[in-house]
């Protein structure tokens, strides 16, 4: 098969060339715009969840710790929440994506990805971490304090590993996208 | 008499309107098979389609001329593309079509001229959907038949890497073209 086929073969396509009306394209953006935002309230959701454990908590024990704690998870988890809704609306506009070529455009999110995994210790993992040690130190001291030594330190450690799994994950990912930007520098290099 | 506020408004919608209904009757056919290139599955392809042609719509408030209509939309209809598969990532299907599947399509069509073309086109989508998002973008551009210099201003590289991705895909299709016509 030549060139001539292939692209012969590419154009012969059965396609849709009708232009949509102006109300369509309004509703349309509408409707795309409400699924962004459904999109990102199933990320929230979470979160939520969390926020109602922990007033649950602080109404159900009566230790003051743990209280303590729970009122910085709280404050952890809308931290998170902010910082989702603030990573959310950095994404490029549609009105951006004909400024920029494709290489631009999509090194541009390469890197905004890459910065949001490189950060998650920050601003996803971090917010929780006063809140989880007050709250454990309450749970070891007030709740439970005759309970075997090393069964808080196993409790900890667990705690700590899923953190530190997902830190490590992110930074695997975010490496894996270092490579994809450093093969697009590397294109532009060889260009130059 | 002063003009209404809104005049300047509705001449902006208006201009907005005017390019997008010139760019569809200009490139709507181009758009639409890009969408082919970035989703599979047909009632998928309709919805990435419709985000598409809004995402040409409004960015035609910010279309100052600063690049040629073709460029502008094929940089849009990309973008959005590119930005789809992200949110989607799924696994690529295989390369080669199964044997069962071509059969029935041969019984169907009882036209083995036809199935052929549809088994290289469904075997010329496997492998553009494999494909990195830019690899994909330079390959759908010379399909659209672009010259090197225009693939170039479109996404940003330069001729020369352009022809070496283009020659690159190229190799890499004839030996899955010919490698699915000697299985089948």
């Amino acid at each position: 098969m030549n060139d001539n086929d292939l692209k012969n073969l590419w154009k012969a396509q059965a396609v849709s060339t009708t232009a949509l009306e102006t109300d369509e394209l309004i509703s349309n953006a509408r409707r795309f715009q409400r699924r962004v935002s459904f999109r990102n309230l199933t990320e929230y959701l979470a979160a939520v969840l969390v926020i109602m454990v922990f007033i649950y908590y602080i109404w159900a024990f009566p230790f003051t710790l743990m209280r303590i704690g729970s009122g910085l998870i709280i404050i952890g988890a809308l931290v998170v929440v902010q910082q989702m809704h603030l990573r959310a609306s950095s994404r490029p506009l549609p009105g951006a994506h004909g400024s920029m070529s494709c290489l631009e455009f999509y090194r541009a999110e390469l890197v905004r990805q890459r910065d949001a995994l490189l950060a998650v210790w920050l601003w996803y993992v971090g917010p929780f971490v006063p809140g989880m040690v007050v709250f454990r130190w309450g749970v070891e001291t007030e709740m439970d304090a005759s309970a075997p030594f090393a069964r808080g330190v196993v409790a900890n450690l667990v705690i700590a590993a899923v953190m530190l799994g997902v830190i490590g994950f992110n930074f695997w990912t975010a490496r894996r996208l270092q490579g994809k930007i450093d093969r697009l520098d590397k294109d532009m290099v060889e260009q130059e | 008499m002063a003009e209404p506020p809104y005049s300047n408004t509705q001449t902006q919608t208006q201009t907005q309107n005017s390019r997008y209904q010139l760019a569809i009757a200009s490139f709507g056919g181009d758009i639409a098979r890009f969408t082919h290139g970035y989703e599979r599955e047909p009632a998928r392809r309709q919805e990435l389609l419709q985000e598409v042609h809004v995402a040409l719509w409004q960015s035609f408030a910010g279309f100052n001329e600063q690049c040629s209509l073709r460029t502008w939309v094929y940089r849009v209809a990309h973008n959005v593309g590119a930005t789809h598969v992200q949110r989607n990532r799924r696994a690529v299907k295989g390369i080669e079509l199964d044997v069962d599947e071509a059969g029935l399509v041969i019984d169907e069509q009882a036209d083995i001229e036809i199935t052929e073309r549809r088994l290289d086109l469904e075997r010329l989508l496997n492998l553009i959907h494999s494909l990195d998002a830019l690899d994909r973008e330079v390959i759908l551009l010379y399909l659209e038949d672009l010259s090197a210099a225009a693939i170039g201003e479109i996404t940003g590289l330069s001729s020369r890497n352009v022809a070496t991705k283009v020659h690159r895909i190229k190799v890499l299709l004839a030996a899955q073209l010919g490698s699915g016509k000697e299985k089948s």
